[in-house]
């Protein structure tokens, strides 16, 4: 089976950033969050305080939750394709939702009339929840494709640019609230409808993290992220920022184009750049460090 | 798919509804709700412990318990959750690192599956069914020759659901009328292949009333009466749906699971479906309170330990629910001849 999408498919908004507490906020809501907060800190045997800036400005965002980012750009992707047939709803995030106890899958799935669509939401997976997707994605669609038939998913991803309490680590980012989907179609075989411009989804691949810089160029040789037809298309990396420095100073990567997405628009960054820099007879291999693993995802845009 | 083990973890001194309700104050129309209608009497609770703790004590549990070599064969876990995040955000690395170190897998496959509420579990397992059925795949194509990019052996890999929360704010401690959460875990073990006492999923069925996706957001009065009137329709549908994957009829169910909320709903479900009311499985639809997603997964343990033959089930439907408009079934089977 092969998962493709078009380009024109991959949608993106980044939001206005939301830094500002809103001073419309009741004192009563305000402290049922940070009672909220307290006792989410207390299960987890951490001793801090909820602190009134996070708080506001969390509730602020709440105007601006997963569905209503997504909404936006589903009826978007409405003006564009047919999408009331979808097999499967994938969300995935790094940072929470700004509404808790909330479907977004199920809310869009109303909201595109694909009411036989299965959802799925996947969390706590950091930055790279979009690659494990696509494989969850083809795994589904390969175990519901008994017919034979052409299937089809909607991607989606989403990001609060604030969170219930202070995080250092969030704030290295300078997040924009952001969301991005995609618009995924599977075919049964395995030789792939070829729909100009399409490009096609090859490998997800999950690694320790190598030892040493010098240890990356020999890994990319032993995972066939592509085949050996296939190797002979341009490669184009996609990575963070701060990783690409890195893989700019190992001289093994010196022949090979390396781009940089946009940190801060967090779990969506690699498919703006991929929407950004797709073009025919290319491979394209996104990568990224997340905690102690290398995590991978390959695709092919061929003519 | 098949259900190896279950590893569950609940309170050893169940609190009973008396200290419940002082501790939650969830006022007296409520407790006559629970405790005369509903015949409610504790809930599984860990006064003291955190949850990464309860996480530990979980995973050694399930080390003591599992088959060494099924447990050796661990390649996904997934975590359901109810709640859209159960850790402090900068701690979400350390929770892969967790498993990886805890199954010396430092290439372990894990996230949690969120965001259909207490049905998260049974969407849980359907991912893991997929993920488990395209590894069978692979090593089916690698067999017969054809090229498959970064396939390995994996035709006897296994998968860990866990499931369980803290009941740790107003929030998810009680549902006014309908009855009150509860802190219990399960690690359920899971494969492709069938091992002694395993159980088959037979079928696994989901759908949603997304309409109501954003119902703890935002709801009135008549969008609420309208969820409540459908609820019954949609998860009589939900059963025939699941049954008829399974090629099963309602008489031939030897035991129906609910979840442990609002116990006259599995009357009125037996009614609409076809089974008898005796079959409801109430082993601990009064004592442990709602377990978010774990209750499917604590009834079929109890189930299959339960010393009455009677009660030990050919054929399993097990229900859940999730409050934003999901309903999910699965049907059970054992195909043991060795289980009497």
């Amino acid at each position: 089976m092969s998962l493709e999408f078009s380009a024109s498919n991959i949608l993106w908004h980044e939001f206005e950033k939301n830094n500002n507490p809103s001073a419309t906020v009741e004192s009563e809501q305000l402290d049922k969050v940070k009672s909220f907060v307290n006792a989410f800190f207390q299960s987890h045997s951490r001793t801090c305080e909820a602190q009134l800036q996070p708080v506001s400005r969390w509730v602020n965002s709440q105007n601006l939750t997963f569905t209503t980012m997504l909404k936006k750009l589903v009826t978007q992707l409405e003006e564009q394709a047919l999408v009331n047939d979808l097999d499967l709803v994938v969300l995935t995030h790094w940072t929470p939702d700004a509404e808790i106890g909330a479907s977004v899958t199920n809310a869009i799935i109303y909201e595109t009339g694909s009411h036989n669509a299965f959802g799925i939401a996947i969390s706590d997976h950091g930055l790279s929840s979009g690659f494990v997707a696509l494989q969850i994605i083809e795994d589904y669609l390969e175990d519901i494709s008994g017919d034979k038939r052409p299937r089809k998913a909607l991607l989606m991803m989403a990001d609060q640019d604030a969170i219930l309490y202070d995080s250092p680590y969030l704030a290295n980012f300078h997040p924009a609230a952001s969301c991005c989907l995609l618009l995924l179609q599977s075919n049964a075989t395995h030789e792939p409808h070829k729909v100009a411009g399409n490009i096609t989804f090859k490998n997800y691949q999950k690694t320790s993290l190598p030892v040493s810089t010098a240890d990356i160029y020999p890994l990319l040789s032993t995972l066939k992220m592509f085949s050996a037809a296939e190797n002979a298309l341009p490669l184009i990396i996609l990575t963070s920022k701060s990783f690409s420095q890195v893989l700019q100073r190992d001289a093994n990567f010196s022949g090979v184009r390396i781009e940089t997405w946009d940190d801060a628009l967090l779990s969506s960054a690699p498919w703006v750049l991929l929407k950004k820099l797709a073009q025919k007879n290319t491979r394209f291999l996104l990568m990224m460090p997340e905690g102690k693993n290398m995590i991978f995802a390959s695709f092919v845009m061929e003519s | 798919m098949y259900i190896h083990a279950i590893t569950s973890l609940i309170a050893p001194v169940l609190t009973p509804l008396s200290l419940l309700e002082k501790k939650y104050c969830w006022g007296e129309r409520n407790h006559k709700i629970f405790s005369r209608f509903h015949k409610m009497q504790s809930a599984s609770l860990f006064a003291d412990e955190t949850l990464p703790d309860l996480l530990s004590d979980l995973l050694q549990k399930l080390r003591a318990e599992c088959d060494p070599g099924l447990f050796r064969q661990i390649r996904y876990v997934a975590w359901a959750h109810s709640l859209h995040a159960t850790s402090p955000f900068d701690r979400m690395e350390e929770l892969s690192t967790v498993f990886q170190t805890f199954f010396g897998d430092q290439e372990i496959e894990f996230f949690s599956a969120t965001q259909a509420s207490c049905a998260s579990g049974l969407v849980s397992l359907k991912y893991l069914q997929a993920k488990m059925r395209a590894a069978q795949q692979n090593t089916l194509s690698e067999k017969n020759g054809s090229e498959n990019c970064g396939s390995e052996n994996q035709a006897s890999v296994c998968g860990v659901l866990i499931t369980g929360e803290k009941c740790f704010h107003r929030t998810v401690q009680y549902v006014d009328q309908n009855g009150y959460f509860g802190e219990a875990f399960c690690a359920t073990l899971v494969g492709m292949t069938p091992s002694p006492h395993s159980l088959h999923l037979r079928a696994l069925h989901l759908q949603q009333l997304g309409a109501y996706g954003t119902r703890m957001r935002e709801t009135d009065r008549e969008s609420e009466n309208a969820y409540d009137h459908a609820f019954l329709p949609v998860m009589t549908e939900t059963i025939q749906k699941t049954l008829a994957g399974a090629g099963r009829k309602p008489e031939e169910l030897s035991a129906v699971l609910p979840y442990h909320i609002s116990p006259v709903t599995f009357d009125r479900l037996a009614d609409r479906s076809g089974f008898s009311r005796d079959i409801v499985f109430r082993h601990n639809l009064y004592t442990l309170g709602h377990c978010f997603c774990s209750d499917a997964f604590l009834n079929i343990k109890s189930l299959l330990a339960c010393g009455d033959n009677a009660v030990r089930a050919r054929c399993i439907l097990a229900l859940a629910s999730g409050v934003a408009g999901t309903f999910g079934a699965m049907v059970l089977e054992s195909d043991n001849e060795d289980i009497p």
